[in-house]
Formats: C-alpha cells, structure tokens, sequence
C-alpha cells in the first residue's frame, strides 16, 4: 500500500519545481567523518585527544555551510584541537517543562483543540484515552464543513464512527510506528518524501471501504514531493537554501 | 482511481483560487500551528519528525524552528532539551532516549552533544553543521537544512477557516525555507528489545522557570 503512493507519487508530480531552489544534491561526503570526535565513555565535556573533528574541508555533508562564507567556517576554523564545547550538565529528569512533542505527522494540528496539555502529555497519556473526546469533536467539525465538498468531488466522507476507527489506530498514541520487518514509508515509520499530510487527510476524511478509495485517493492534493531532492545517503535531507 | 483522483485534484485546484487566503506566517510544518508556547519559542518548537529502517540502522529525525531564512546559520538554545523515544515493547513508555542538547565554546561556537544513540557511544559531541562519527558506523548530525517538509499550508489554514476545500496541490508553502535539524543513526539490533515493533516520538523540554 505504501508503495503504491510512490507510483502514484510519480504520476502526479507535475511543474512542482518551485523557486529558490536550486538543489544541491550535495553527495555527502563518506569518509568524512570517520574518526575524530567524540568517544564515548566520557562523561564530561568534549575530549581534545583526538584532532576533535575533520577539518572543514571535509564536511561535505554539510555542504554549503553557511559559517563556511562568513566567518572562518563554525567551529572547526579558529578552534583547531581546542573545541571546547560547554553543555548544560543538568539530568534529564531536570528539564520538566515539556514544550512540544511530536509522533505522527499533522496529529496536534488538526485534531487537538488544547495543544498546550498536548504538548505536555505523552503517548501514555494519549494511550489512557486523555485526548480522545477531542479529537471525536475535532473530526466531527471537520466533516460538517468538509462533507459537502467531498460529496461534490465525487468522494465518499466516513461518518464519524468509521473515521474513528480508521484514524485511531494511526493517530493514537501519537508515536511512529514502525514494524521492522515490513518495508520502510508512511504509515511504517516515515521517509522524508512520504506523502504523509494526503494519506492522513484520505484517514481522516474518506471512508477508505467505499469502492475506488484507499489511503492514496487525495495524493496530489497537496505538492507530492519537496521543493529540493532528498538524498539516500547521510544525512539523507538537502543542505540549506543559501 | 488515478483519472479519479486527477479530476479530484483539479476540483480542489479550482476552489483554491477562488478562495486563496493570505498565509499565516507562523506556520509550522507537520506539526504547524502550534500551541502558544511553542509557538513562541521557536528553538523548541518541533516541526517534524522523520524515522525509517535502512537495513540494520534506524535513521530518525527532527526539525524545529521552521520557515528560517535563506543562508541562516540554525537555531541553538542550550536551554532546551531534545529527547528521541524509542519503545520497543508496546507499553509507551520510552525504553531508548537519545537526548540532544546545545552548547557554545568560548570562541561562541555551537556546538552539540548526542547521549544514548542506541549501539553509538555514549557521548557525541562536535560542531553544529557537521557530520559526526557516532561509533559503529552510525552517524549524528545538528544543524540547519532545507525544510523537508512540502504541504499547502496556506490551503490548509483556508479550509479550517473556511469549510471548503481549499488545497492547491501546485503550493508548496514551505519551499525556499529550511529549518533547524537533528538526525541520528541508531543501530537497529541497539534498539529493539527482541520485538519487531517499535515507537517512536520526539519531545522538546525545559528546566522549570526557565521556559
């Protein structure tokens, strides 16, 4: 099923190129970063030992690194064997103000009227049902007003039940799922060019047992791909826009 | 099915440009419009999060402080915290962390340390914009990138406001802007605990009084 949205994915990308963006594929750089930096074991802050990283040259990865233009290149320039990084040393535990989180895509901001309980809350939390009232609500207003227009476009809504129990299973708890033994793409984890805002707004909205609708009818709805390309290789997203 | 949803698309298009309302500016990826907290801080404010096998690693990442400009060097806070969970037994409770967090050195460099990179060292520390060697193969990354994500958020915002579809597939409202990102390999066989299940979340923290 999946894979079918790639086809489909395919298909559909038409003159999405937009502006600003002329892609640097960037092949990053392997052997970059093979030694330097960081061993383990150390508790305390950055380890001069080893050259601590490779000289700028050699980070590929990052490709046009902003700092690289500027100033003598971040970092790696003017500190040469003396990187010297200071850390906020504090526990995790100690870090209580929990300001956001985020599983599946979307889930928050479309569903969820009290983002900042959300934001606090936690999978288990979600799990024990805390959330549930609202994204029913949610859901329920979204089909009030969306309904007509599915209906015109030919599609066929869910009533609120069946978008439920399509949408439950994916949404909550708000964690990414992945079964490693199935292939990797949306909703089995998530790979940067999945198409994930359709395939969930298909959950959410069309009653995926009506006869020519699945989880990839609304593919298209939205630009299938990224302005930019993605690359297989670390650390697999673009450099940035310059 | 694809003629269908071809013709589907073409009917949304339409109502588009009938519609076609002024973009909020505090969009935020995936995970955009976010709560008043979040919203205001932006280097704890997550956008999206990404997580995949590629044969025996787990790649996950995480974007936060969206819609940044071209030639930005990145949002770092060393007030925040960053946590990737991993609960590998089904009880939602988080089994693996990698915690994230900033840090500058006198010369006011940024830099960052990954802890708990399933199957890496326990510690990885190094500059912000560069590829880092997190032991076994794995690698660690902290830095600006083009936003990943491509949504019409611009569409979106018109249907919540309006009740009508409104989506321009054509719209992408996050090109030409990145975002700040972490991305961590983790070792696969590090992170399951026997199971081929896992779940994955991503968090942004504060110490009290100082959010």
């Amino acid at each position: 099923m999946k894979r079918t949205t790639k086809t489909l994915i395919s298909l559909l990308t038409t003159g999405l190129l937009l502006g600003g963006c002329f892609s640097d594929e960037t092949p990053p750089v392997e052997g970059a970063d093979t030694d330097g930096e960081t061993d383990a074991g150390e508790t305390d802050d950055v380890d001069p030992p080893d050259p601590p990283l490779p000289p700028p040259g050699t980070t590929g990865t990052t490709g046009p690194d902003p700092d690289s233009s500027g100033d003598a290149s971040e970092t790696d320039g003017e500190t040469d064997g003396e990187t010297e990084f200071e850390f906020d040393e504090a526990p995790p535990e100690d870090y209580t103000v929990q300001i956001d989180r985020t599983g599946m895509p979307a889930v928050a901001s479309a569903t969820i009227t009290d983002r900042e309980a959300y934001n606090a809350a936690s999978p288990a939390d979600d799990a024990a049902g805390v959330f549930v009232d609202d994204i029913v609500a949610n859901l329920t207003g979204l089909h009030e007003a969306l309904d007509d227009d599915l209906i015109a476009a030919g599609l066929v809504p869910c009533d609120v039940a069946t978008c439920v129990a399509q949408a439950g299973p994916l949404v909550i708890p708000d964690t990414l799922s992945i079964d490693l033994t199935m292939d990797a793409g949306f909703p089995n984890g998530r790979l940067p060019e999945d198409t994930v805002m359709d395939v969930t707004l298909a959950v959410v909205l069309l009653d995926l047992g009506a006869a020519g609708q699945g989880v990839t009818t609304l593919v298209g709805l939205n630009p299938t791909e990224n302005d930019v390309e993605f690359s297989d290789q670390f650390p697999y997203f673009a450099p940035a826009h310059q | 099915m694809r003629t269908k949803t071809k013709a589907w698309v073409a009917t949304v298009a339409l109502g588009a440009t009938a519609l076609s309302m002024g973009a909020n500016p505090d969009a935020r990826a995936a995970d955009h419009i976010d709560s008043p907290t979040a919203t205001a801080d932006s280097a704890a404010d997550i956008g999206d999060f990404f997580a995949w096998r590629q044969d025996d690693r787990l790649i996950a990442a995480v974007t936060f402080a969206g819609l940044d400009v071209p030639g930005s060097d990145g949002t770092y806070d060393d007030g925040v915290l960053y946590g990737i969970h991993v609960d590998n037994n089904g009880d939602n409770e988080p089994d693996r962390t990698v915690w994230a967090r900033f840090g500058q050195d006198a010369d006011g460099n940024w830099g960052v340390k990954f802890e708990g990179i399933p199957g890496g060292d326990p510690e990885v520390i190094g500059p912000v914009n560069t590829e880092l060697d997190a032991g076994l193969n794995l690698r660690a990354f902290a830095g600006v990138r083009e936003d990943p994500f491509f949504f019409d958020f611009d569409g979106f915002m018109a249907t919540t406001q309006t009740g009508t579809l409104a989506f321009d597939g054509t719209r992408d409202s996050f090109s030409g802007t990145n975002v700040t990102m972490l991305i961590v390999e983790m070792s696969v066989d590090g992170i399951a605990g026997g199971g081929d299940q896992i779940h994955l979340w991503t968090t942004s923290a504060r110490k009290e009084g100082e959010e």
